[in-house]
């Protein structure tokens, strides 16, 4: 507090002059001689306790009215920050998409505009101030402190939406680096929707002591509902809205594939919770789709859009054919294998006398266990069939001829056929957490499979002999057969993971589909082999990409590989599209010694940063205690008389 | 002659015959006819005609003789015996201005007293503070008159008071039916004394009791901070009776009420009177309850 008249705080002596008053009143006893004292000590200890007190709040209510007519005169004034000649501002605004939100036609952003503009007309005139917007990170917009209002108004216009979250107490701790003289007073003000999410990073100010005024331009009762996450597994989505309204809501969602609408989805989303409803996708053609799924408009609608790149890959379909069919099925050499494959993939298996009549066209992977021989017009067609990117997998056993497979069929090999060993090992494929399993297995007979150049051997026996080879023409060689004759594999818990393994080698050469979330950067940016960027607009750059700031799907083009999908979408999950805001208490226990005021910018705004930044006279105030002062000395120094 | 009755007035006379005398007389010109009653078959004695007295009792043969007016009285009126119990007590000695309790008391004693010998009645005096000072037993002659008045005019307001003992003390000696007549400030233990007064009406006498206070006494008109010490003791305190005014005030009427009520349930006659009350109302009391004996 301070005083615009200090000098008629002389007044406040004159206090005493009651008091004195008061101590002199009291003169010395006269002696009267009375009959009886009885009747009058009672009536003394009922009456004199009320007498007293009533004469002692006289003597305070007196008291307090000369110090308040000194007050009055000496016109207080209450400084809620102090504001002495040598100060600097900072205004920092948040610009995260939750600033996206409307409310009477105009975003909070552009209500935030407003309010500095408010304060910059309002600020001294030889005051300096710089300008930065912040979201997860602080960006300068007027960066060297300044007195020119021109260039700070035109620059404040410059401050635009972005898709990224708040983190504001980063920007405060940032912002810090920016004063330009170390001994000058330090003030922060900053524009902010206050929403909870935007307080709640590690950064910690404990050691500051600076000055902050909070504008607020959020919502005291927000309502904004998003799409916070999309999940694929296979041909099925899951789709999550989160309701961060305060009531329940039946929320329309629709799945956009190739900017065609696919379908509407009702979620029924209660209150701050969130909904999640999975689906399959059908009737689609194989290969990549750009789709994204948009909720029905609400206040905040950037966090309404999720886009996402979907493969479409209908289930494999294998042949597999037996090269020495027996009677008991079980006793086949495609039993096992055709019960391992059967989530994953749509099998049928035929003997090899069948393989002349059966059209490859319609398998992607072709398995032949223990075919002792190929036709030469066989091998022509399995050439064929590896030719347009399919799979074919050797499992050999005792009918194999060697001499033929070395030979005529040799080239659709990765590897020689030389001998049968007995016995083995195999070594722990890197599946680390269950190598029990591995060591349990029993092979009794193997082949000894020599590679060729240009093969690569995917597993090994523990003497380093290839139990898994596989061709540069996508064809895989196992140096066991697929029934119990070389080894116990079929039966053990080991077979459905190699099988697994497998059909990931198959898909691996599949498109790669990445989620990023914006404003993260990109870890394939500094690839070498990437020859450009095409853009969610469909525009192509030549150059790489280091962080996504617009949400949408990119493709990335390699010179060597195929091409690689960025699903990137804003950060739902962090939190920002919750809307509520931080009470004041948990502010100020997150913001330690740094002092905060937080105003909201309302019809009142004006008016209240006025007092914050220059503080209020109190008279008025003043005067109507004096008021209350008087009447009430009335009263109690003229009692009601009986 | 209603002036005549205030008591400030009565203590400017010299002497208590006189007090008695003007107090009476001054009362009964106020009357438009005597109430001195008093009616009997068998003859007593003759006693000097006192104004106020009915004509039909005066007795023409002696005055025939004599040349005086004396008037007869028979024997139902002679019979009562009456004691009057002065306090004479220090606390009785206070006086605000003008007289003190004691003194108005004894302008009661005496007019009362006077009134009783010229009708022929007995009367006796007793004064007391915690003791019994002095006890006149009653006689109905006019020299005992003398002696009653000679008493009320030396007394000095001295000691501790003690009623409800000195009653309880006294009410053994008394024999016969007795007309009492309490003159006190009645300043003690309330419950004591009510206790002990109603004694007297349990054994069949008949009791007045003329309860006198100073007006300061009653309404506290003092002002200042002011120290008080008790007049019968050495009890001391300081206060502001304009604070506790109304309180006081408050305490003494229920004092007063008390007494009252008390008194009345057991159809004993109470007066309250302060110093500056006529005198007349006293007598009027007495008369009234002399007509139901």
């Amino acid at each position: 507090m301070s005083f615009l008249n200090p000098l008629f705080l002389i007044g406040l002596s004159i206090v005493s002059i009651p008091i004195i008053i008061h101590i002199l009143s009291r003169k010395k006893p006269r002696k009267i001689e009375f009959s009886y004292l009885k009747f009058l000590e009672i009536a003394a200890r009922r009456a004199i306790k009320k007498f007293r007190l009533r004469q002692y709040l006289l003597l305070l209510i007196r008291c307090l009215i000369i110090i308040l007519i000194s007050l009055i005169f000496a016109r207080p004034v209450i400084r809620y920050i102090s504001s002495s000649e040598n100060i600097e501002t900072i205004l920092l605004i948040d610009n995260s998409y939750s600033m996206n939100y409307y409310k009477d036609g105009i975003t909070r952003l552009a209500n935030a505009k407003e309010s500095a503009k408010k304060i910059i007309t309002l600020l001294k005139p030889g005051e300096k101030l710089s300008i930065f917007s912040f979201s997860d990170s602080l960006i300068p917009i007027v960066k060297n402190p300044t007195t020119d209002r021109r260039i700070v108004l035109s620059e404040l216009e410059n401050i635009n939406l972005t898709h990224n979250k708040t983190d504001a107490l980063n920007a405060i701790k940032e912002s810090e680096k920016y004063f330009e003289n170390k001994n000058t007073e330090k003030r922060i003000i900053l524009f902010s929707d206050f929403a909870i999410n935007g307080w709640s990073s590690k950064t910690s100010l404990a050691n500051e002591q600076n000055k902050i005024i909070g504008i607020d331009v959020g919502d005291d009762n927000p309502d904004n509902f998003a799409v916070s996450g999309i999940d694929i597994n296979n041909n099925s989505i899951g789709i999550t809205i989160a309701n961060y309204a305060g009531y329940d809501k039946r929320i329309l969602a629709s799945l956009y594939i190739d900017n065609i609408k696919y379908r509407d989805i009702f979620f029924n989303a209660e209150s701050y919770k969130s909904i999640t409803q999975n689906f399959n996708l059908k009737n689609i053609s194989n290969g990549i789709h750009r789709c994204f799924l948009e909720i029905e408009p609400d206040k905040l609608t950037v966090d309404n859009k999720n886009f996402f790149a979907f493969n479409y890959q209908d289930k494999p379909k294998a042949l597999l054919i037996d090269g020495n069919p027996q009677f008991s099925e079980f006793k086949g050499e495609v039993y096992f294998l055709n019960t391992a494959l059967q989530n994953d993939t749509l099998t049928k298996v035929i003997n090899y006398d069948q393989i002349d009549n059966e059209s490859f066209d319609n398998y992607s992977i072709i398995f032949l266990c223990n075919v002792s021989e190929l036709s030469r017009n066989n091998v022509i067609r399995l050439s064929e069939f590896i030719s347009k990117n399919k799979n074919i997998v050797f499992f050999p056993g005792d009918k194999v001829k060697l001499d033929k497979y070395n030979t005529d069929m040799s080239s659709l090999f990765p590897c020689e056929f030389s001998s049968v060993l007995d016995g083995g090992e195999l070594m722990n494929f890197g599946i680390s957490d269950n190598a029990e399993i591995v060591k349990k297995v029993n092979i009794y007979k193997r082949f000894l499979l020599s590679p060729k150049l240009n093969s690569e051997t995917l597993l090994q026996f523990s003497d380093n002999s290839p139990f898994l080879m596989k061709g540069n023409n996508n064809v895989y060689v196992y140096a066991v057969s697929a029934n119990l004759i070389y080894s116990d594999i079929p039966v053990k818990p080991l077979f459905p993971i190699l099988i697994k393994q497998l059909l990931g080698y198959f898909s691996s050469k599949e498109i790669l589909i990445k989620n990023l979330n914006i404003g993260e950067k990109l870890t394939e940016s500094s690839d070498p082999n990437i020859s450009g960027v095409i853009y969610p607009d469909g525009k192509l750059t030549k150059s790489s990409i280091e962080r996504v700031e617009i949400p949408g799907i990119y493709e990335l083009k390699y010179r060597n590989k195929k091409n690689k999908y960025l699903n990137a979408n804003i950060e739902v999950i962090s939190g920002e599209s919750d809307l509520k805001k931080i009470t004041i208490s948990e502010l100020k226990k997150i913001l330690g010694k740094t002092s905060i005021f937080k105003i909201s910018a309302d019809k009142y705004f004006e008016k209240n940063i006025k007092k914050i930044l220059y503080g209020s006279e109190i008279y008025k105030i003043l005067i109507i205690i004096l008021l209350l002062l008087f009447i009430a000395e009335t009263i109690i120094a003229n009692p009601r008389k009986t | 002659m209603k002036q005549f009755l205030d008591p400030l007035i009565i203590a400017k006379l010299s002497t208590m015959y006189l007090k008695a005398k003007f107090i009476v007389e001054g009362f009964i010109s106020g009357l438009h006819s005597s109430r001195f009653k008093g009616h009997s078959l068998e003859f007593a004695q003759h006693r000097e005609y006192s104004f106020g007295d009915e004509l039909k009792h005066l007795d023409w043969t002696v005055y025939a003789k004599s040349d005086k007016y004396f008037i007869k009285q028979y024997e139902e009126e002679t019979n009562l015996k009456s004691y009057i119990m002065l306090d004479k007590s220090a606390s009785m000695g206070y006086k605000s201005n003008g007289i003190s309790k004691l003194e108005y008391a004894s302008y009661i004693a005496a007019s009362l007293a006077y009134m009783m010998i010229k009708q022929g009645d007995s009367v006796g005096l007793l004064l007391y503070d915690s003791k019994i000072k002095k006890n006149i037993p009653p006689r109905s002659n006019l020299s005992h008159l003398s002696v009653i008045l000679d008493e009320l005019s030396n007394l000095k307001a001295e000691g501790q008071t003690d009623i409800s003992k000195i009653l309880l003390e006294f009410s053994k000696n008394l024999k016969k039916r007795t007309l009492i007549i309490l003159l006190s400030d009645l300043l003690e233990d309330q419950e004591n004394i009510i206790k002990s007064v109603k004694n007297y009406r349990f054994a069949k006498h008949e009791v007045i009791v003329f309860h006198i206070l100073d007006k300061t006494e009653e309404i506290l008109d003092i002002s200042g901070n002011v120290l008080f010490k008790e007049i019968e003791s050495e009890n001391t305190l300081i206060t502001e009776p304009d604070i506790i005014k109304k309180e006081y005030r408050k305490l003494i009427s229920e004092f007063i009420e008390k007494y009252k009520l008390e008194f009345h349930k057991s159809d004993i006659d109470y007066s309250y009177l302060n110093t500056s009350t006529p005198l007349d109302l006293a007598i009027t009391n007495y008369l009234s309850k002399r007509e139901n004996i």
